[in-house]
């Protein structure tokens, strides 16, 4: 517990570190991350320590304000969570720093050290906080400090949008948290977040659950609240785009799960609903991961894939509690924690990778790379195994939790009502469409950015990156192989907070050690492919090795365009799921015999997100526009306005006294 | 008698009220208003004497009342219109028959709402509250439904006129000091007022307030 | 010590109506607002003094609004350097007069114990703020003090008719009155309910109007779409503040008349009306001054409903009076040096500020993240409070959701207009502007302010706050 506070004490010195050596900018970045660094890896120790070690702790700090407390705990919950923030605190400080110093030459970077320090301080508070007002302050915290790197490169449109829409939605979110919170407290009457389950007056707790359910699922990006997701993922810097998608997503699970311990008599609903949400979250993400031709926002799809797959098996975990079944919740739940855990090693590697193309190739539309296993190897392997964790290869991070969240579909098929089978086995569909394309579309993604040959010259251009940025991706390989070969690791480290939920870890082993033999043996015919291939490599080093261009058809004067392109890849299985997007087409069609030069481009975006909030606040702006229209600039009618307000007001009073 | 003659100041003072509603002249409507106020100021003094003895409390206030409304308001608004060279018309944004319609209404309405509002004690005269009422509400029925600045303002007295007869309801009782300062106040506010319409008619040209309709969202 | 508090802007007043320099003039009013903070923060541990028989003492409630006023006159009389030497050359002999009165008169408004000595020092303030609106004499400018005179003037009129109904309401059965807010308090006077129930409704229309609650608010973004910024700021953090000291106590008139109930649905009333007002015009607002006053009627508001919610919704309330204060100075000294950037005070006028002026860039985001209620800053703490009295308090939970709901909306309409003025590339190719240290270090010295309330509120602070909303709850 002392560990962790000091951590993120020194996490928020971290955060103040840069902003006094804002005279020297470079330092300030350095000086920043060292501190960050440092901090998370002694968070981390004690994470792991308490996540394992299944004690609770509390402290209660100095506090001033009219409302709340610093009341901070640490149980085996909150410390899971904490294990994916301080690893990959830990990654994105270094990586951070050796992305952002790419930069100092042209603006001032400094301040984006101590707002990353501070994203990963208010983090840590949100996993530690045991009082609302606390809670709120670090989300919020959070909120501001995420929304400040997302708007690094704001002189760019799209970065602008993307902020904005993150902030929009976050405050949604945190609305329905204020409403939360409020509740439970006058519920309690006090702030503090009960650190056993509660019941609440009938008519609070649905309020509650409803209100747990939009806030927490908002900051998860579970549709339909997913919708800031794609916008501000893409365009924030990299080791930013990897914290948020690591482990900022993963707030919302924490909260939900925090709702489920402190709520008694969660009812199955509630279970049913993210089940639902959570299956139309993996094929919404699934299908756009295909679609999407910007490197990141694919990226960013697939988290939302990722995070509906991590709400279904919470869902089926709280079905199997609300119905009284063990052995489902027990499967449910631990498939949803395990999958927390790989999904933030996976994807902050795979944001971290992309970062890294993007400062190769600069560049962050797949069309305009290629080619790019030649000049970035390091981090084409990299990228490559993020991709293979991420499309649940045996041996990776990914295969092991999805295996468990399968497993527990698999047993909630045998053992719930006749609608919750039907339920699991239309799950079960989901998740398995979700897969292939989301293998699909990460096969795309590798495939286009690189290999072929380059379709820009920026592509061309592109260099490997200095080990700052490959020695913190070096490391989240490593925790991706360790949790895909030793999932039994990863079952140790989450076994105290599923004790909390009175679940019992032996109710598991058998599954995970399953999982763990079925990654073994993958990476095993795995490794010796890849042995295969290097012996063959090798045996025919010897001979010539003439290079000529791809044969065109014939066509005289080939260009890279016209290698096979994202667009195309994703074309037969997009002609397919067409109801999901909206293909927008832009720029001319080649006409008559000789046509001139055309652009032509297509962009997609699913119709949740266009139809629901991009129609609605259209739609909503526009009623107000109407209303606004009452206000005329009249003196006349202000004092109109007040007069009748006057003789409103005082029938009403008159008719109160006669009451 | 007293009491005969309270009641007659007091009606005086609403039907001149009214009659400003129906008036077309600025220049009138700035005459009916001292006139109006001049009646006004009689029934501190009608007050006391129905009850006997007249207190210097109540000549103060008469005498600050004719300095200031019955004199020195008027002189500071005619002032400011012949120095803006208004043209005289009042230009309702509602016809004189209706304003005078809608008056009677709101006096009606006035007499209504005095009902609601028992007194602790009976005051001098019973038409003290509904007359009060009506000026308030003719006040601002003239505020609202003229464009001229200048009538604005005196709408503004009118409903002034009908705050001082309810504060008569305690004239015994009111500190001097803050009734000074009321009045101050007030005397103040249509110098202000007389300034600005100054400004808008140099800026301006005229002084219609539907030329005051710029700011917009 | 009081009567220096309250007689030195006057003395001074006179001596900048005389022929003095105008820099001079300047620096006197910097030393009249300077010696204005350290004798009100010089009263805050005395016991209460009384001046003119009762007439004029420093309560708790009084001192609470008393502070952040000085304070914010302080700040802008820094401001007012850079502010001026880069306006147009006009003589400020009226312009500095008016602002010394104005103190003066607001100083009064705080310190009153009296309804009309109160209404008189409201009054006053609203007429010598005229000349400060019509500074720059533009037609615009003048459009705006008039309809500020005149729909204010009507307004007050409104809350003198109050008064002399609370007066009515008071009267005993020997005709005797009183309007002392101790005697009002006291439980002693008994209250004739039908003329309290008039009179709590006219004072909270009149007051409101000064305070700028819808419906009564259209003056507001006329007038501080108009006025100096800096003015603008000024009478946005403390003349609606003293009006709204006018409410409050008028509420507690109520309170311990036992009618709780009455003033509390009115009051919530007015206050969800003003946020709906607030939210409907702030979003796809055009002009960011005007912007800025719909974000006071929204912070009025907020006022007004948290004072609907008993003693913890009132100690909500009388935090968001401090920073409101402190808000209304970030952002309206912003605004200023945007204006006087840019030329311009609409939205799509200015873009890039962070890259133009990044002093002010990073001035209009704190203020804007403080404006909207984001932790740090202190407006987080006192909307919560509020909340959570709405939640706790509230009969139904209409209330507290319309007022998440508008607070919403509001956030994504300020966002919107705002952030695209501070991000992106400025319309000019310029190199990063240095800019004067007056028109800086006020708005960062409030937004500094405004943090701190955000995560630490000092004891002797806490304790006032609870004491004057204890008084204001009924007993």
């Amino acid at each position: 517990m002392h560990v962790a506070l000091v951590a993120v004490a020194g996490l928020a010195a971290g955060a103040a570190l840069p902003l006094i050596l804002w005279r020297w900018d470079r330092l300030a970045v350095v000086a920043g991350a060292t501190v960050g660094a440092i901090s998370c890896a002694a968070g981390l120790t004690s994470a792991i320590r308490a996540a394992s070690g299944g004690a609770a702790a509390e402290w209660l700090g100095p506090w001033s304000l009219p409302i709340g407390a610093l009341r901070l705990g640490l149980d085996p919950l909150s410390a899971v969570f904490l294990c994916c923030l301080f690893a990959v605190g830990l990654a994105s400080s270094i990586y951070g720093a050796g992305y952002m110093l790419a930069f100092a030459a042209k603006r001032r970077v400094g301040w984006t050290a101590a707002a990353l320090n501070a994203l990963l301080a208010s983090i840590a508070l949100v996993f530690l906080a045991r009082d609302g007002v606390l809670f709120l302050f670090a989300w919020e915290g959070m909120t501001v400090s995420a929304f400040l790197l997302i708007a690094f490169e704001h002189e760019h449109r799209d970065v602008r949008e993307g902020a904005l829409w993150y902030l929009v939605f976050s405050h949604f979110g945190v609305a329905c948290l204020f409403a939360y919170f409020s509740l439970m407290g006058s519920a309690i009457g006090t702030f503090q977040i009960p650190g056993a389950a509660t019941s609440f007056p009938p008519t609070v707790a649905p309020a509650l659950l409803v209100l747990a359910f939009a806030g927490f699922g908002t900051k998860m990006g579970l549709a339909p609240f997913h919708a800031w997701l794609p916008a501000a993922h893409p365009v924030a810097p990299s080791h930013v785009s990897a914290l948020l998608s690591g482990v900022m997503l993963k707030c919302g699970a924490y909260g939900l799960l925090r709702t489920l311990l402190v709520v008694r008599g969660v009812p199955a609903a509630w279970g049913w609903t993210l089940f639902a949400c959570g299956a139309a979250s993996a094929v919404l993400g699934a299908i756009n991961i295909l679609a999407a031709t910007d490197l990141k926002r694919s990226l960013a799809y697939s988290s939302i894939e990722n995070v509906g797959i991590i709400a279904v098996s919470l869902g089926a975990g709280v079905v199997g509690l609300a119905a009284g079944s063990p052995g489902v919740a027990a499967l449910g739940l631990a498939g949803a924690l395990l999958h927390v855990l790989s999904h933030s090693a996976f994807k902050s590697l795979l944001f971290s990778a992309a970062g890294a193309v993007l400062h190769g190739a600069h560049t962050r539309r797949l069309e305009r790379m290629g080619g790019l296993l030649k000049r970035m190897p390091a981090t084409a392997a990299i990228f490559l195994c993020g991709a293979a964790a991420a499309a649940a290869v045996p041996g990776l991070a990914g295969f092991a939790s999805e295996f468990v969240v399968y497993r527990g579909l698999f047993d909630a098929l045998g053992r719930l009502t006749p609608a919750g089978q039907a339920a699991s086995a239309a799950a079960l569909g989901a998740l398995a469409l979700a897969g292939g394309l989301a293998a699909a579309g990460l096969a795309r993604a590798f495939g286009m950015a690189f290999s072929g040959s380059p379709r820009s010259e920026q592509a061309a251009n592109a260099r490997e990156q200095n080990a700052a940025m490959l020695l913190p991706m070096a490391m989240l390989v490593g925790a991706c192989l360790a949790l895909g070969m030793l999932p039994r690791i990863a079952l140790a480290l989450v076994a105290p907070a599923l004790a909390q939920f009175g679940i019992h870890w032996s109710l598991l082993t058998p599954v995970v050690a399953q999982a763990g033999h079925a990654g073994q043996l993958g990476s095993i015919f795995l490794l010796v492919c890849l042995a295969l291939a290097a012996l063959r490599d090798r045996l025919l080093r010897p001979r010539p090795v003439a290079q000529s261009v791809t044969w065109g058809c014939g066509y005289a004067a080939p260009t890279a365009r016209m290698q096979y392109s994202a667009a195309s890849f994703a074309s037969p299985a997009l002609n397919v799921l067409r109801g999901a997007l909206e293909v927008r087409m832009s720029g001319g069609v080649p006409q008559a015999v000789f046509p001139a030069a055309v652009h032509r481009e297509s962009s997609a975006t699913d119709r949740v997100d266009a139809f629901l909030y991009r129609g609605g606040t259209a739609w909503v702006s526009r009623r107000l526009a109407s209303l606004r229209r009452l206000h005329r600039s009249r003196v006349q009618q202000y004092l109109l306005y007040m007069f009748i307000a006057l003789v409103l007001l005082l029938s009403w009073a008159a008719r109160l006294v006669r009451q | 008698m007293t009491n005969v003659a309270l009641d007659i100041a007091l009606i005086l003072a609403l039907l001149l009220g009214v009659t400003s509603l129906g008036t077309s002249r600025i220049g009138a409507a700035i005459r009916y208003f001292w006139m109006q106020a001049a009646a006004v100021a009689m029934v501190p003094l009608l007050i006391e004497t129905r009850s006997g003895g007249l207190s210097v409390h109540a000549w103060v206030l008469f005498a600050a009342t004719m300095v200031l409304k019955v004199w020195g308001v008027p002189y500071f608004l005619n002032r400011s219109v012949r120095e803006a060279s208004v043209r005289t018309e009042v230009e309702p944004l509602i016809g004189f028959g209706v304003s005078l319609m809608l008056g009677a209404g709101l006096v009606g309405l006035s007499f209504a709402l005095a009902r609601q509002l028992p007194l602790p004690q009976r005051p001098a005269s019973d038409l003290l509250i509904p007359v009060a009422f009506s000026l308030l509400m003719i006040g601002l029925l003239l505020i609202v439904s003229r464009s001229k600045a200048v009538t604005q303002v005196v709408g503004y007295l009118v409903m002034e006129n009908g705050i001082f007869l309810f504060g008569l309801l305690l004239i015994d009782v009111f500190p001097y000091l803050i009734e000074l300062g009321v009045l101050l106040d007030l005397f103040v506010a249509v110098f202000v007022m007389g300034i600005v319409i100054f400004h808008i008619n140099r800026a301006f040209d005229h002084i219609d307030s539907h030329q005051l309709d710029t700011l917009k969202d | 010590m009081l009567a220096t508090l309250l007689l030195l802007p006057v003395f001074a007043a006179a001596i900048a109506l005389a022929r003095v320099p105008d820099r001079a003039r300047l620096q006197l009013f910097r030393a009249v607002a300077f010696a204005h903070l350290a004798l009100a923060i010089g009263l805050w541990n005395r016991p209460a003094e009384h001046l003119f028989g009762g007439y004029i003492a420093l309560d708790a409630v009084g001192l609470l609004v008393l502070m952040p006023m000085s304070a914010l006159f302080a700040g802008i009389a820094i401001y007012l350097g850079g502010y001026l030497r880069r306006a147009e050359r006009r003589s400020h002999r009226i312009f500095i007069a008016a602002l010394l009165l104005l103190q003066a008169s607001l100083t009064l408004a705080a310190a009153s114990q009296h309804m009309g000595l109160f209404w008189v020092a409201l009054e006053t303030s609203t007429l010598v703020s005229a000349p400060l609106l019509y500074f720059h004499h533009t037609g615009r400018a003048l459009e705006a003090t008039w309809k500020y005179l005149i729909v204010g003037s009507v307004g007050i009129a409104l809350a003198l008719l109050g008064t002399v109904f609370l007066a009515i309401a008071a009267t005993d059965a020997s005709g005797d009155t009183t309007l002392f807010i101790r005697d009002l308090t006291a439980g002693t006077v008994h209250l004739a309910k039908p003329w309290l129930h008039a009179a709590f409704v006219l004072l909270l229309m009149g007051y409101g109007t000064k305070m700028g609650l819808a419906p009564m608010h259209a003056w507001k973004p006329d007038a501080y779409g108009e006025a100096p910024p800096p003015v603008a700021g000024l009478l946005a953090g403390t003349a609606t503040n003293c009006a709204f000291l006018g409410v409050l106590r008028a509420t507690q008139i109520c309170a311990h008349a036992g009618e709780v109930k009455f003033a509390s649905s009115l009051l919530v009333l007015l206050g969800l009306v003003s946020l709906a007002v607030a939210a409907i015009f702030i979003v796809g607002q055009a002009d960011y001054r005007r912007l800025l006053a719909y974000a006071s009627v929204e912070q009025m508001g907020v006022l007004v409903f948290g004072l609907g919610f008993g003693v913890m919704g009132a100690q909500g309330s009388l935090l968001h009076v401090i920073n409101n204060a402190l808000n209304k100075g970030i952002l309206f000294l912003a605004a200023g040096n945007l204006l006087q950037l840019y030329g311009t005070s609409a939205i799509a006028g200015v873009a890039g500020a962070l890259r133009r002026a990044p002093a002010t860039g990073a001035i209009l985001i704190a203020g804007l993240f403080a404006a909207v209620g984001l932790p740090p800053f202190g407006l987080f703490v006192s909307e919560f409070v509020i909340l959570r009295a709405a939640i706790a308090g509230g009969a139904s939970a209409w209330p507290a959701a319309l007022y998440l709901g508008f607070l919403a909306v509001i956030f994504l309409g300020m966002c919107v207009a705002i952030l695209p003025m501070a991000q992106g590339e400025s319309s000019r190719d310029e190199a990063p502007l240095h800019e004067p240290a007056s028109t800086i270090l006020p708005p960062m010295a409030f937004a500094s302010a405004a943090l701190v309330l955000g995560i630490y509120v000092p004891r002797p602070l806490a304790a006032m706050i609870e004491s004057a909303a204890r008084q204001l709850g009924g007993g």
